[in-house]
């Protein structure tokens, strides 16, 4: 039967984001792990989510595999249980947490943000976790520690992918101490509504910083150490002229190889303009006063 | 069924391949980029094959009718590659795309190579050979060389550095049907 004015619900008939991750808020407090839903919020975001089966399906995470593919078909390799994040270096307080008592310690909270590949595509992605300064504040920096350095799992029979030689594994990312203080920086542990990571996304707690290209927000975390001088970095190691220590997401500097200017969104099919720190410079800009972002990379 | 129509009919190979993967796992979370690729991958694999008739025809002579059409489904990939850049990928954006083709190494070399296709296409039928004289339109082949090594590069420096495993793939098959092709007059 051909249906004449056949249409997509109009906005105002669609099952509001808040009452649908009421729903699922419910469902997770009977579960006994609690989050705050993004809906309405200040880290809510109007634009459309990616499909959740696109973001676990295409993916960059070289210790589960080269492709996009292979790390959501290797995903059952890894078992992310038990896990310890241990966080040290120039603290006042160094411990070892289990990944049990990082999720009670810590109110979460959901957060949707864009992830903007440095290869030029992006997401919007729905969150769970804790901004990264609960937990510093938590151990409390000394006035040495300027950067925070992060480490992944070193474990090739986990991880097979690490014993490709080509890199110098364990994966290793860095930010500076006021981006790592600042309230949109967030140690994820759940996404879509589930508090927990699938492995090809960087179970079972992984960084995101919204503003940086998505390389920047290191997966599977075992360490976190605060240092006086800037860490070094996987890929700044591998191919310096290529990735600098900031990466912060800007149409204005282009990689060596490509234009950054704009950006496919996964599921769309023009492309879009990225955004001055994809889009939270209201937010951030301000870290980066006085410095050449042309320099600074 | 006449040799070269059995050459057209591999170009069926690719194609119904990527209709089947599209049909039964559908074609990832992005479709346009892994189009592209196929096509460009298709192009080097049938460069790769038109290549290989040459040394073939030492035992089947028969096979000669061959290497024109599978040169020209060489060519067709190549084109459609380019054309969903273009049109899809960058949506004929034009600045873009003529700052991408001025400051994008493998870019740049991906339009020489498809430039220096282009007359080998249009000279491949009988009439271009008589017009242009045997000698001549054999000279204007030999472009296919270059055209294979420049096509490896412009893969090679278009992926990460890591993954360099399959252009060198390619430019090792390249090297050793070279060997194969002008040993004879070292």
């Amino acid at each position: 039967m051909l249906i004449l004015g056949a249409r997509d619900p109009a906005y105002r008939e669609i099952t509001s984001q808040a009452d649908y991750l009421g729903r699922r808020r419910f469902l997770h407090l009977a579960a006994g792990v609690a989050f705050a839903p993004a809906a309405g919020g200040r880290f809510a975001l109007s634009e459309p989510q990616t499909a959740k089966k696109d973001a676990t399906s295409y993916n960059n995470f070289l210790e589960l595999g080269e492709s996009k593919e292979a790390p959501g078909e290797n995903a059952h390799r890894f078992n992310p249980k038990p896990w310890t994040v241990e966080v040290g270096g120039e603290v006042d307080r160094p411990a070892r947490f289990d990944l049990n008592d990082l999720l009670k310690a810590f109110p979460l909270e959901e957060r949707v943000y864009r992830l903007r590949c440095v290869e030029a595509w992006s997401m919007v992605i729905p969150w769970i976790g804790f901004p990264l300064a609960d937990l510093l504040k938590r151990v409390g920096p000394t006035s040495r520690g300027k950067y925070v350095e992060f480490i992944t799992l070193h474990d090739p029979a986990r991880l097979p992918g690490q014993r490709n030689p080509l890199y110098p594994w364990p994966y290793r990312e860095g930010l500076r101490i006021d981006e790592a203080m600042h309230p949109l920086t967030l140690l994820a542990v759940g996404m879509y509504g589930e508090t927990q990571i699938p492995a090809q996304n960087g179970a079972p707690i992984r960084l995101v910083v919204p503003w940086k290209y998505g390389f920047k927000s290191i997966k599977s975390i075992v360490s976190i150490r605060l240092v006086e001088a800037p860490p070094k970095t996987t890929w700044g190691m591998m191919q310096p002229g290529e990735y600098g220590f900031f990466s912060n997401v800007n149409p204005e500097v282009d990689h060596p190889r490509w234009s950054q200017k704009r950006e496919r969104r996964i599921g769309e099919f023009l492309k879009r303009e990225t955004l001055m720190f994809n889009g939270y410079a209201d937010q951030v800009a301000h870290l980066y006063a006085g410095q050449d972002l042309r320099k600074d990379y | 069924m006449s040799v070269r129509k059995a050459a057209w009919g591999l170009a069926l190979v690719p194609l119904l391949w990527l209709a089947g993967k599209a049909w039964f796992f559908g074609m990832g979370a992005n479709p346009i980029e892994a189009v592209i690729r196929f096509q460009g991958d298709w192009g080097l694999r049938f460069l790769v094959l038109t290549l290989c008739v040459t040394p073939l025809l030492r035992w089947y002579p028969r096979l000669a009718p061959a290497r024109r059409t599978l040169g020209l489904l060489a060519f067709f990939f190549a084109l459609s590659h380019l054309l969903l850049y273009v049109g899809v990928d960058k949506f004929f954006a034009w600045d873009e795309l003529w700052r991408d083709i001025v400051k994008r190494r493998y870019i740049t070399i991906g339009l020489i190579v498809f430039l220096m296709l282009l007359p080998l296409a249009v000279t491949s039928t009988n009439g271009w050979v008589k017009r242009l004289g045997f000698v001549a339109w054999k000279h204007l082949h030999l472009l296919v060389w270059p055209i294979a090594f420049l096509a490896c590069l412009h893969f090679a420096l278009m992926i990460k550095f890591y993954a360099y495993g399959e252009p060198m793939l390619y430019t090792g098959i390249f090297l050793i049907l070279a060997g194969l092709r002008f040993h004879k007059r070292a």
